[in-house]
């Protein structure tokens, strides 16, 4: 990579676009750095992924297509959405591990698990915050937290615990119950390296199911019962 | 599924380029999906299954009506914070932006949307549009360059004006 022209364009995008790592990444930027030429080149690719961000704002997501979920699902009486909820284990071990408020550190797939332990720049527990400010709020419900992080509903259930609620914040999922005091968080799973992105299937999706399968939860509450739910 | 809706929406937009048509496809896409979850395999990446629903619903729409309008309507005019770049020229430079999109072919769109609009890494890119890696880095460079030399930012436009920082 001594000669500039070499460099490629998928090379200076992987750049931008963060999947460059380590030693190369350091490597490409200095020679960024020192080329006028090679700076346009990468800042073309930079400049794009910025714009279209702009151009298209992530926007609300409309209630119909929310309702589209949830309806449908209400009706087939899915054993799926919004996870596929297939597998019931023998759960007690999440059982147990749930009263003692469980803490735990899972070493494969980059994933920590634990009670209030999101890592990554969140200081306070945005996943309390979350479960407060969605707790009127109807799943498909969006609210932006102090921290400036945006919070989702994504499901309600009916469980062994109460009122259960699934939380999507930017890099975490949580599941949090209802008690007398208020909302606890029973589990979270956050994505671990700081990506952006958690994917929907695998890991996390497999530990959130088996948990709440453990502590009884059924299909998600249809809109209506949830209202009746929340309003209790 | 309702966490995938902000994927299945910017796909939709990448295939449909209006967002009124795009929640349509959306939501016919989730309640196809959710009819026949049996064809689901549990453990596979549910948005790549639902991507496949979404694009071949869209075949079949284009199929019955062959014109797709123009970008513009009223897409994104919600910006989003107010730090002063809310402005009128904003507005028409992103509006030439959504065009410039309307522009590439469907293929180079998706890539796109899902990498820059999404935020999805290349290799989730790859799993849920079920393409090699390399192909998801050649369409989407090739689509970043005609971009940019769409809207005047290539290397090689002279007098061109740098955005943002």
């Amino acid at each position: 990579m001594t000669n500039n022209n070499e460099v490629s364009d998928e090379m200076l995008m992987a750049l931008a676009d963060g999947e460059l790592r380590g030693a190369d990444a350091e490597r490409l930027s200095q020679l960024i750095d020192r080329d006028p030429l090679l700076a346009e080149r990468f800042a073309a690719f930079a400049e794009t992924r910025a714009l279209l961000r702009e151009a298209y704002p992530a926007e609300p997501i409309p209630d119909r297509l929310i309702q589209a979920v949830l309806r449908t699902d209400a009706e087939e009486a899915s054993t799926i959405v919004p996870l596929h909820r297939r597998v019931r284990p023998a759960g007690s071990i999440w059982g147990m591990a749930l009263a003692a408020s469980l803490v735990l550190a899972v070493g494969f797939g980059g994933f920590l698990v634990g009670r209030g332990s999101v890592p990554g720049p969140v200081a306070s527990d945005p996943i309390a915050a979350a479960a407060v400010a969605l707790a009127s709020l109807p799943t498909g419900a969006e609210v932006q937290l102090p921290d400036g992080q945006s919070a989702r509903a994504l499901a309600s259930f009916d469980t062994e615990l109460g009122l259960c609620r699934l939380i999507g914040i930017e890099r975490a999922r949580a599941v949090v119950c209802r008690s007398e005091d208020g909302w606890t968080t029973a589990l979270s799973v956050a994505e671990g390296d700081g990506a952006a992105y958690l994917p929907a299937s695998d890991v996390a999706t497999g530990m959130i199911d088996a948990m709440l399968d453990s502590i009884g939860a059924g299909a998600p509450l249809a809109p209506e019962a949830e209202r009746a739910a929340l309003s209790r | 599924m309702i966490e995938l809706l902000p994927r299945l929406r910017s796909f939709a937009r990448s295939l449909t380029g209006v967002i009124d048509q795009a929640d349509d496809l959306v939501q016919q896409t989730v309640e196809k999906g959710l009819r026949n979850l049996d064809s689901y395999t549990p453990g596979t990446r549910l948005d790549s299954w639902l991507f496949r629903i979404m694009r071949n619903t869209w075949i079949d729409t284009v199929r019955a009506r062959r014109d797709t309008q123009p970008l513009d309507e009223g897409i994104g005019l919600t910006l989003v914070g107010d730090d002063g770049r809310n402005t009128t020229e904003t507005r028409l430079y992103l509006q030439d932006v959504r065009r410039a999109m309307a522009t590439l072919p469907e293929d180079q769109r998706v890539v796109l949307m899902l990498v820059c609009v999404e935020g999805m890494r290349y290799r989730e890119v790859s799993e849920a549009l079920e393409i090699p890696e390399g192909t998801v880095m050649s369409r989407l460079a090739r689509a970043r360059t005609a971009l940019a030399s769409a809207l005047n930012m290539a290397p090689d436009a002279a007098g061109r004006k740098g955005l943002g920082t």
